[in-house]
């Protein structure tokens, strides 16, 4: 565990460096990002303006607080296991030879091989944000950092998870586009728009929901088995998403590719 | 006429290449779904809690399903082509074919653009019809106004995107730009209709071209009537128009700044 944590600091490292290299293109991605998301808190400001008081059981604060959570956890999982999203070129293009010859643990070396750059403004949105809805209420910021941890592994598993069907199906990026379009769209909204078959969905086979909207129902109630339980299931899905993949590389053929990484 | 045969051409090879990519239109067809579904889902919420000013919840459905609809159809990547064009180098074969390299580029992406407003009419059609039911008041004879708004409305943002496309002559990272740019069109109409901004903002939004590529012919679909057929189109004419000279000039500046190395 040691070894794969050391691995991954390394490249968080060596990827950050990299971006910074390039300091203009950096910036302007992660202020363009934040542009990007600023552009959601308007419409729902204006949602807000037209009829007051809450949409589907949501506040504005509560609207922000799952924003925030969502934008950071995104991010997180974007600045350290960018790679994910990757795993289906790797697998077809057969440039996963590259990872599999070298000495450590391929998941964690797939996984924090790449960063994003954009994904740096995501990261600083979700804290602006919180900082500007709850400044000062030190409950909000203890669930927000347990949702953008859980979040992050979350959003990253369930990528994984889409991109390795790739080694039973074949290209399975859109598989993976489409996983990411609904885990999104399952955090930015309030849970309760959706239909129960869709609800079941966001607790189940894409569980992001046990990262963002349960955080903000133990932040307005605390319930020890609630945060027990979403905590458990949590972890449990990502190593069931580790050991898929590690299955999964078992079908695994080279594509005889030259590749290096750099 | 004969150069007009050209450009003519060059929309039908780029036709036929958007059909032959039918994984690519498939998968446009099941994001367009989810983005109506999620959409939907929202609005169905928030219509639950309370009436909004102006619009009937069908209304406002099919002013989004036609939002997005348009934005689908305009989706031809124009931004990246010309940023892949200008810091390649492509750009240099490009300028030395017999055709002016501004409408080249449109030509090429007609194909792609008459594919979408066909196909993902008719499926934004069956989304509404679905989820929203008939639209009250809508008639068939007002197609071809609207066709004529959604045909400036892409001109629009295709030109601007164009011209976003050629400051990469001179900025190294031009995406804060389009950035800007797309957060705008979406704000000032794409989400939300502009009749839903803040009164103070309302005359700004109609005063800027952004609005004029979703809100416009979206309005136009919902609520159609010659007064406001009149008062918009010449608006959107206009920007359409801008929109082309800027691209032809900065065009014809950028070129001059344009340095080729080698064989």
């Amino acid at each position: 565990m040691k070894k794969h944590l050391k691995i991954a600091a390394c490249l968080f490292r060596l990827n950050l460096a990299s971006a910074l290299e390039y300091r203009s293109s950096f910036l302007t991605q992660a202020f363009g990002m934040a542009l990007s998301n600023s552009s959601f808190i308007f419409f729902w400001w204006i949602a807000f303006q037209q009829l007051g008081g809450y949409i589907a059981g949501y506040s504005f604060q509560d609207v922000l607080f799952i924003w925030a959570t969502t934008s950071s956890a995104f991010g997180l999982a974007n600045v350290l296991f960018a790679n994910a999203a990757n795993v289906t070129k790797l697998i077809v293009s057969g440039e996963l030879d590259a990872y599999l010859l070298q000495p450590c643990n391929v998941l964690v070396n797939v996984l924090c091989a790449r960063t994003s750059l954009s994904a740096y403004g995501d990261l600083a949105y979700g804290f602006i944000l919180m900082g500007l809805a709850y400044h000062d209420t030190a409950a909000a910021w203890l669930w927000f950092f347990v949702g953008v941890l859980l979040g992050s592994l979350l959003f990253s598993a369930v990528t994984l998870t889409a991109h390795t069907l790739s080694f039973y199906w074949g290209d399975a990026s859109m598989i993976g586009q489409l996983t990411t379009e609904f885990v999104i769209n399952f955090s930015i909204y309030p849970d309760k728009i959706y239909g129960p078959a869709v609800r079941a969905l966001m607790y189940s086979l894409l569980p992001i929901g046990l990262a963002i909207h349960v955080p903000l129902r133990l932040f307005r109630a605390f319930s020890p088995l609630t945060a027990l339980a979403a905590l458990g299931a949590s972890l449990l899905y990502c190593v069931l998403a580790g050991v898929f993949f590690s299955r999964g590389l078992r079908r695994y053929e080279s594509g005889n590719i030259m590749a290096t990484r750099l | 006429m004969k150069k007009l045969r050209k450009y003519a051409v060059i929309a039908r090879v780029s036709l036929k290449n958007a059909v032959a990519y039918k994984a690519s239109l498939f998968s446009r067809f099941v994001f367009y779904t989810v983005f109506i579904y999620v959409f939907v889902m929202l609005w169905r919420a928030i219509y639950k809690e309370g009436s909004v000013n102006g619009y009937s919840y069908a209304q406002l459905i099919w002013y989004l399903i036609f939002t997005e609809y348009i934005g689908f159809c305009c989706g031809t990547g124009i931004f990246s082509t010309m940023n892949e064009d200008v810091k390649s180098g492509a750009i240099a074969y490009l300028i030395g074919r017999p055709a002016h390299y501004v409408f080249y580029q449109f030509a090429n992406s007609l194909g792609l653009l008459l594919l979408n407003l066909c196909a993902c009419g008719l499926l934004a059609a069956v989304l509404g019809l679905v989820f929203a039911g008939p639209l009250p008041g809508f008639h068939i004879s007002v197609l071809p106004p609207l066709l004529l708004s959604v045909a400036l409305a892409v001109v629009i943002n295709f030109f601007f995107l164009m011209l976003i496309g050629l400051s990469s002559f001179v900025m190294e990272d031009n995406g804060a730009l389009f950035f800007i740019y797309q957060k705008l069109t979406f704000m000032l109409g794409m989400f939300l209709p502009v009749e839903f901004l803040p009164s103070w903002l309302q005359p700004v939004a109609k005063s800027l071209p952004f609005s004029y590529v979703y809100w416009a012919p979206s309005r136009l679909f919902v609520d159609y009537s010659p007064a406001l057929f009149r008062a918009l189109i010449p608006r959107q004419a206009l920007w359409a128009a801008v929109s082309v000279v800027l691209v032809l000039l900065c065009y014809r500046g950028s070129v001059r700044r344009l340095q080729l190395n080698g064989g």
